[in-house]
């Protein structure tokens, strides 16, 4: 059996429409993410005491376990305890009732919040000190210096480093294919057990994440030099 | 409910049995990383060099790898080397072990990753360097490994060790394939028992283990560097 | 009249500071001389409150605070009544030359936003930076941004502006452009604590000297006593070894 070039198009065209769902699913666990991850960012910075370390040990706990057996785990638990938990809060919706896809965005969630936190606090620190003592010297509150000389600031190193966040969550979104989500990759399958063309469905699915790699690669490097102007450090 | 979904009895029983089944994911970071280590090099050395045509297939490459999923590819090479080497090299591949797909999946993700991070730590390496070395007479393959190359890896050091980290938990896919490793374990656990959420949880704990193991591993490995004495700007 | 007493602080087991007592009057321009490590940087910083002293207090305006329990508010009222220029000029980096001068007003002082553009001008203007408003720091010089950060502290009509080594940053021909800059504030009559190595800088602008080692004062007076007449041994030794480096220079 040779490769089919007429299968390869089809597998292709068929990932390429489930495109929005990928995408939606890394940009909405991007947003979680943030919401999530910023304040566990601001504990570590801070120092805050009790929740900065107990912050640090769960993002490492959390960023040494693969992503595929968070996504498996969560999605075990779910499917063991959901109708107890519905039922305990008075909802009539069991486990058949609410879509994968919204496990696969919880169990996503895991990961994106540890892997953001860490980006935000990374470009918070990248702030020197320096930024702060000037801000305190002149006058300014804690609070007037963070917000108005420490974020934007942030801000700028902040942005290349989420696309390349959702760069990394893109791909991982290829993992939903576990829970059974319609995504890219699995689009593509489905034609592969009608037809056995497996090569040319994950090919597909390949070629069309390497494409949105390249965009966000560029993407970020755009970023990178457009908001580096102003960046340049001071010894 | 809760109880039935989890036992610490289960956990316990199954914890030893996915245990002995560590040394197969030891074995394919080991592999993959020589791998990545030799061919990430390689294509580092032809995207520097730029040597014309190479240059330009490594760049593709480099970004074909680093942009596809893990699985995705893992799933390219196990469907598509065996067509490849019955349709050019004449070679029949399907009694092959599945683990070799998997050395060459992570070796080839490796690669990728690697280049970039080797060629950015040599470029990082300045010209002056070099410049001082032919200016003692050194030849410039002498240059490049004794002056070059040592600097190099020290920038290199701290990108590799996120790449070893996420090497670990890839590997995590490669039951996927057939691969008994720890996951595939669980899974064949989880046929007799019917429950796998034990052994997940064991395999989630050894990966915390691995990790807490690798950092420490790397800071001292950082620390000997620094102490080697490169000045930091 | 500005007076701190016994500050004393340590970082870790090393005691920087041992008691040092010091007092500025109005229109006094005290420069601080000692070997590097004998503790005038960080006694600036803790008069700012950028370090925390272990003990001592700070009178400034009439007011008496104590540097180590002194409350938020008491902070924020220290600060806003001085002002403080950094060796490495912390200039805010995603602010205007013009915007890092009027910061501190209309944030911290809230003072109209046309009336700190119009007095940070001026203030611009008189470091010579008329032409440089719109300027991000990143785009300006060492010497440039420094004339900035002394900028950024005169606007604010402070009752002291504290120096903090402003020159040793710089290249070695721009140093004479933001010394005679300084001396310019000085001899408008701000009151200003300045630790430097430029021995012409203190012999021709202060009007009082102080001499650090070992995390005390050695000896103070003015700098035809210190560097003329200089009645400690430690001082002398320091003079000497000074003075031998610049001739070698």
């Amino acid at each position: 059996m040779n490769f089919q070039l007429n299968y390869f198009l089809l597998c292709l065209s068929s990932s390429f429409q489930k495109i929005p769902v990928s995408l939606g699913i890394a940009l909405v666990t991007l947003l979680i993410g943030l919401l999530v991850g910023t304040p566990i960012a601001l504990t570590r910075v801070f120092r805050v005491r009790i929740l900065n370390p107990v912050f640090a040990c769960i993002v490492a706990m959390v960023k040494a376990v693969p992503v595929n057996l968070i996504i498996l785990m969560t999605s075990l638990w779910y499917n063991a305890n959901f109708n107890a938990v519905a039922q305990a809060l008075g909802l009539n919706i069991t486990v058949a009732d609410i879509s994968k896809i919204y496990v696969a965005i919880a169990a996503l969630s895991i990961a994106a919040i540890a892997l953001i936190s860490e980006s935000v606090r990374g470009a918070l620190m990248s702030v020197g000190k320096g930024q702060y003592e000037a801000g305190y010297s002149v006058g300014m509150t804690k609070f007037q210096t963070f917000t108005r000389i420490i974020m934007p600031q942030a801000f700028l190193v902040l942005i290349p480093a989420l696309i390349g966040n959702i760069n990394s969550l893109i791909k991982l979104s290829s993992l939903v294919i576990l829970v059974g989500v319609q995504d890219i990759l699995n689009a593509g399958i489905k034609n592969a057990s009608i037809y056995y063309c497996y090569l040319e469905a994950y090919l597909a699915a390949a070629c069309i994440y390497w494409a949105l790699s390249i965009i966000c690669t560029n993407l970020g490097k755009w970023a990178e030099v457009k908001l580096g102007k102003y960046r340049r450090t001071q010894a | 409910m809760t109880s039935s979904f989890f036992s610490w009895e289960r956990l316990a029983d199954a914890f030893p049995q996915i245990l002995e089944k560590l040394p197969v994911t030891f074995e394919i970071v080991l592999v993959a990383t020589v791998i990545g280590l030799a061919a990430g090099t390689l294509l580092a050395l032809i995207r520097i060099k730029k040597i014309p045509v190479l240059n330009q297939l490594a760049f593709l490459l480099i970004s074909f790898l680093r942009g596809t999923p893990a699985l995705v590819l893992m799933f390219v090479v196990y469907y598509g080397m065996p067509m490849f080497f019955r349709a050019v090299l004449h070679i029949d591949l399907s009694d092959t072990d599945a683990m070799v797909f998997v050395f060459v999946t992570f070796g080839l993700n490796q690669a990728g990753y690697m280049a970039e991070q080797i060629r950015a730590a040599i470029l990082s390496v300045p010209v002056g360097q070099t410049e001082a070395a032919y200016s003692v007479g050194l030849t410039q393959r002498q240059a490049f490994t004794r002056i070059v190359f040592p600097q190099a890896i020290k920038v290199a050091i701290p990108g590799l060790e996120t790449m070893f980290v996420t090497l670990f938990q890839d590997t995590a896919l490669a039951y996927m394939i057939g691969v008994v490793d720890m996951m595939g374990k669980v899974k064949l656990l989880a046929a007799v028992t019917f429950h796998s959420i034990e052994g997940y949880t064991c395999v989630a704990v050894i990966f915390i283990v691995i990790s807490l193991v690798l950092e420490k591993l790397f800071s001292i490995l950082n620390r000997k560097m620094a102490f080697e004495g490169r000045e930091e700007a | 009249m500005i007076q701190v007493t016994n500050v004393h602080k340590a970082f870790g087991k090393n005691q920087v500071l041992k008691g040092v007592s010091l007092t500025v009057e109005q229109g006094d321009v005290i420069v601080i001389l000692g070997p590097s490590g004998s503790g005038k940087t960080t006694l600036l910083r803790t008069i700012n409150f950028l370090d925390k002293a272990d003990e001592g207090e700070l009178t400034i305006g009439g007011k008496t605070v104590h540097l180590k329990n002194a409350t938020k508010k008491e902070i924020l009222e220290v600060r806003r009544k001085t002002a403080f220029v950094f060796q490495n000029h912390n200039l805010f980096n995603n602010k205007t030359a013009l915007e890092n001068v009027t910061e501190g007003l209309i944030v911290a002082r809230k003072v109209p936003k046309a009336e700190a553009e119009r007095r940070g001008k001026e203030a611009l203007d008189k470091v010579g930076l008329s032409e440089r408003y719109d300027y991000y720091p990143s785009q300006l010089s060492g010497g440039q941004q420094q004339r900035v950060g002394i900028a950024r502290a005169i606007v604010l009509n402070p009752e002291v502006i504290m120096f903090d080594e402003p020159t040793s940053a710089l290249d070695p021909e721009l140093v004479g452009e933001t010394l005679k800059i300084i001396k310019k504030i000085a001899q408008e009559g701000i009151t200003m604590i300045v630790v430097t190595h430029e021995m012409s800088f203190a012999s021709d602008v202060a009007n009082k000297v102080v001499f650090m080692d070992g995390g005390v004062i050695v000896e103070e007076g003015t700098p035809e006593e210190i560097f003329t007449h200089p009645k400690e041994e430690r001082t002398r030794q320091f003079l000497k070894r000074i003075l031998r480096d610049e001739e070698e220079s």
